[in-house]
């Protein structure tokens, strides 16, 4: 039998699975990651061509950009033509480029599969197209995994959206692109399945009779929400798809704004909009790196002679130039996590010129999020909507992904659908074994 | 800062979940406490701020840097005192891999022919690795490199003064981790001075660090291990001027010389080494009018420093500076230095004394004392009294 396995590319994390057909195992994919079944949606590539993912790919890129050396020059795009009402001319398009720099990041991937008119991107002197970087992730997803296995890998199961796009030609071509990626990465046979029924596969087997239920895909990245009938392949029905992106990272995000920046001079820098704008960046993780430049610390070692925010500042200027976003991000990811358990956690970051201690309630981080939680409300109520159905007609909700454990999340659904109908499927990896699962059946027959 | 809208959240937690008051309370329990540890340092750092412990702290900080100024005033010809006639005279370090380091006081008057500086209470053991030396000012800032890549700095005054017989139990030791080994010792106060820094491995690899790269890794506390594979390890580390020269010596007795402006910025194999061979010395001949080499039966083969050709591609062999028949009889370079006729040299014999040599006397008699000769040489070392 030749092995195959279930894929669940995600738009920012991704999972790999395998069943022998009693059993179904997601793989620790990313060792490095706090969940190590789970690995992020993000390619690094550096100017010397080699590619990265996952936690790895974050790490290097910090390691890469933070404190290093910068050359920004003006580079020669293109041209644009103008027309106006009796003008007419060209002219010359330039961008400043960081000739320096020793990687690029990327990301969302999978939207790039739905964006009409992305084609790709150049990442030095190569120009990638959009199948060729899924290719080059799923080829190291599938690298990881037949190590871990220890064996090859011959073919796979890729999850894929209720719709990529509401228009079925560029649906079907973003399915196309991603089934040409797999092949490019080595999978000699590719097939799909949604993944909404793989995150309620678990769920399906145990049915005696069709139901109608709400699959709440809430991980890292986004919020997927599905109405459909379940009971069996013949019954299988979506009645509406729905969904926002807003998910773990946001909170994470969130949290930062709220908690963290007062840490780092917020609310106590007045007038100096250079200081304001390198506190306001902390809170994009990507962006981290690039206030890692000479000017910024001039600034900030500046205020703090000057005797503003000075032990703030300190630790803002500790955190951009001592290589500590990967740890300060982690730790507030952590104490999010631990808020699902428990009432309080404590964030912490003890460092060269940083001692944060931040004390942080479920009842904050509820109030944190808030304008978040009744967004997805109203995304769901409107999907309910969409699907024609009434929420006593809901069956069952089944939960999945990370986010999906946040009290607040299951007190709501509870609110709306009551608690009797809420089922947990497993809620890092769902999908990934659902598609593992039906990879273990494709594989036998 | 700790608010009062943080405590009420707190409270509001506590009588919205009274099980999370356990956790709540635990949390600001382990907090206080760290903060009491912290007050309490800080409070002994006031003690001593007001008993003047931090002030003479200061002043020996301030000395270093004024000789680290003095340094800089050479280089743009203002003069400086001679390193062994400063006031405190010229310090003698002595350090091995497992990270120990001896201080001797080395005062000018002390500077006699074959004047026995200070002895080992046992002889050394043949098979360790022989002891590194350095002579260099009590005021200077030192790196230490780790074999793993990792580099400290510490003020060579910080390094208690050893008195009476020489031995390592006792000594200073350096903060090496599990399993590193103490690679070289370099004095940093002439950073400034210099244009960039050669990092040289036992077996011939080199890397050259320009002086802001340098700079910068120092101040990361790593400059990288310096090597293509284990189990080579830094041997050296040479303050270089870009339109200068670097020269290693291998214990079998080869030099090898080589323009700086030729040396690799990542580390390359530049000298082509037999399989017992390895570095023992490098250096940069600079203005020095002579290079000696040192061997471990005490006799010395001397070279105007024209001699040393420049290597023109990696993987040379360099120049032999003794014989294949004295190399089978078992003669070994145990150090090399470039030298001006007033230069002094320590070196330290197999059984444990340290012995002053002027290198005038060297050069005149291509040897040192009859008695060193038959005890037999481990380390060597050369240095300026002008600093």
């Amino acid at each position: 039998m030749s092995l195959r396995v279930g894929i669940d590319f995600g738009t920012s994390n991704s999972g790999v699975a395998v069943s022998d057909g009693s059993r179904v195992r997601v793989l620790p994919i990313d060792p490095q990651n706090l969940v190590p079944e789970v690995v992020k949606t993000i390619l690094y590539i550096t100017r010397d061509g080699e590619a990265l993912i996952g936690q790895e790919a974050v790490e290097l890129y910090y390691r890469q950009n933070i404190g290093r050396q910068r050359s920004i020059v003006k580079k020669w795009v293109g041209e644009v033509e103008y027309h106006g009402a009796e003008m007419f001319y060209v002219t010359d398009v330039y961008a400043y480029v960081d000739e320096l720099a020793p990687g690029r990041l990327l990301q969302y991937l999978k939207t790039a599969l739905r964006s009409e008119g992305y084609e790709g991107t150049r990442v030095f002197e190569r120009f990638y197209s959009t199948t060729e970087l899924i290719a080059i992730y799923l080829r190291e997803l599938k690298r990881r995994a037949e190590a871990l296995l220890g064996e090859e890998i011959e073919g796979v199961t890729l999850g894929r959206p209720v719709r990529f796009s509401d228009d079925p030609q560029r649906d079907r071509r973003a399915q196309e692109a991603l089934a040409e990626a797999a092949r490019q990465a080595g999978f000699r046979s590719v097939e799909f399945e949604l993944e909404p029924v793989a995150a309620a596969l678990f769920y399906e087997r145990t049915l005696r009779r069709p139901q109608d239920a709400l699959i709440f895909d809430f991980g890292g990245g986004t919020l997927d929400i599905t109405i459909m009938r379940l009971g069996s392949p013949q019954e299988r029905e979506v009645y509406a798809s729905g969904g926002i992106g807003i998910a773990g990272s946001d909170f994470d995000s969130a949290i930062i704004r709220r908690r963290m920046l007062p840490h780092f001079g917020l609310g106590r820098v007045e007038g100096r909009p250079e200081i304001l704008a390198l506190i306001n960046a902390v809170s994009d993780w990507i962006s981290l790196p690039e206030l890692c430049v000479p000017s910024a610390r001039h600034h900030l070692q500046a205020a703090v002679k000057a005797g503003v925010a000075p032990v703030q500042l300190k630790a803002l200027e500790s955190l951009i130039f001592n290589d500590l976003a990967f740890t300060f991000y982690r730790a507030v990811e952590e104490g999010k996590i631990a808020l699902s358990s428990q009432g309080a956690s404590v964030i912490r970051l003890k460092e060269a010129g940083i001692d944060l201690w931040e004390l942080y309630t479920r009842g904050q981080f509820e109030q944190d999020i808030r304008e978040h939680r009744e967004k997805i409300e109203q995304v769901l109520l409107e999907t309910l909507q969409a699907a024609g159905r009434e929420p006593g007609q809901i069956d069952a909700v089944v939960t999945t992904g990370g986010s999906s454990n946040i009290p607040v999340f299951t007190a709501m659904l509870a609110r709306i659908f009551g608690a009797g109908k809420l089922v947990a499927s497993d809620a890092f990896s769902s999908v990934s074994a659902g598609l593992g699962i039906r990879a273990g059946q494709s594989a036998k027959s | 800062m700790i608010t009062s809208d943080q405590i009420e959240a707190w409270i509001r937690e506590i009588e919205e979940r009274p099980a999370s008051a356990a956790g709540i309370l635990r949390a600001i329990a382990a907090r206080l406490a760290e903060l009491d540890a912290w007050n309490e340092e800080l409070l002994a750092d006031n003690i001593a701020l007001r008993s003047g412990e931090r002030a003479e702290e200061y002043e020996k900080r301030i000395a270093s840097l004024e000789y680290q100024l003095e340094m800089l005033g050479r280089q743009v010809g203002q003069g400086a005192p001679a390193l062994a006639a400063a006031p405190e005279g010229a310090s003698l370090l002595l350090f091995n891999p497992r990270g120990q380091v001896l201080r001797l006081n080395l005062q000018p008057d002390a500077l006699k022919p074959a004047a026995r500086l200070a002895a080992f209470t046992q002889p050394l053991p043949p098979d360790s690795p022989p002891p590194g030396l350095l002579v260099t000012s009590p005021h200077e800032e030192l790196l230490f490199v780790f074999d793993s890549g990792r580099a400290i700095t510490l003020a060579a005054g910080k390094i208690a003064l050893a008195e009476g017989d020489l031995s390592w139990q006792g000594a200073y030791r350096v903060d090496a981790r599990p399993g590193e080994e103490l690679a070289a010792v370099l004095p940093i106060a002439r950073m400034a001075m210099h244009e960039a820094c050669a990092q040289v491995s036992r077996r011939g690899c080199v890397k050259l660090m320009l002086k802001a790269s340098f700079e910068s890794f120092v101040a990361r506390g790593t400059i990288g291990a310096g090597v293509k594979r284990k189990p080579d390890r830094t041997a050296a580390l040479v303050f270089c001027a870009r339109e200068g020269r670097l020269a290693l010596a291998t214990r079998e007795g080869y030099l090898l010389g080589m323009d700086v402006a030729k040396l690799p910025f990542a580390p390359e194999e530049i000298l082509q080494l037999s399989v017992s061979d390895h570095v023992v010395a490098a250096f940069s001949p600079g203005s020095k009018a002579s290079i000696l080499v040192m061997t471990n039966v005490g006799k010395v083969l001397h070279r105007e420093a024209a001699w040393l050709e420049p290597a023109i591609s990696y993987k040379s062999r360099g120049q032999a500076v003794f014989s294949p028949a004295r190399r089978e009889a078992g003669v070994r370079a145990i150090g090399a230095a470039a030298v001006d006729e007033a230069d002094w040299s320590v070196a330290l014999r197999a059984d444990g004394a340290l012995l002053a040599f002027p290198v005038e006397g060297l050069l005149a008699s291509g040897a040192v004392d009859a008695d060193s000769q038959a005890a037999g040489l481990l380390s060597f070392a050369a240095f300026s009294p002008q600093g």
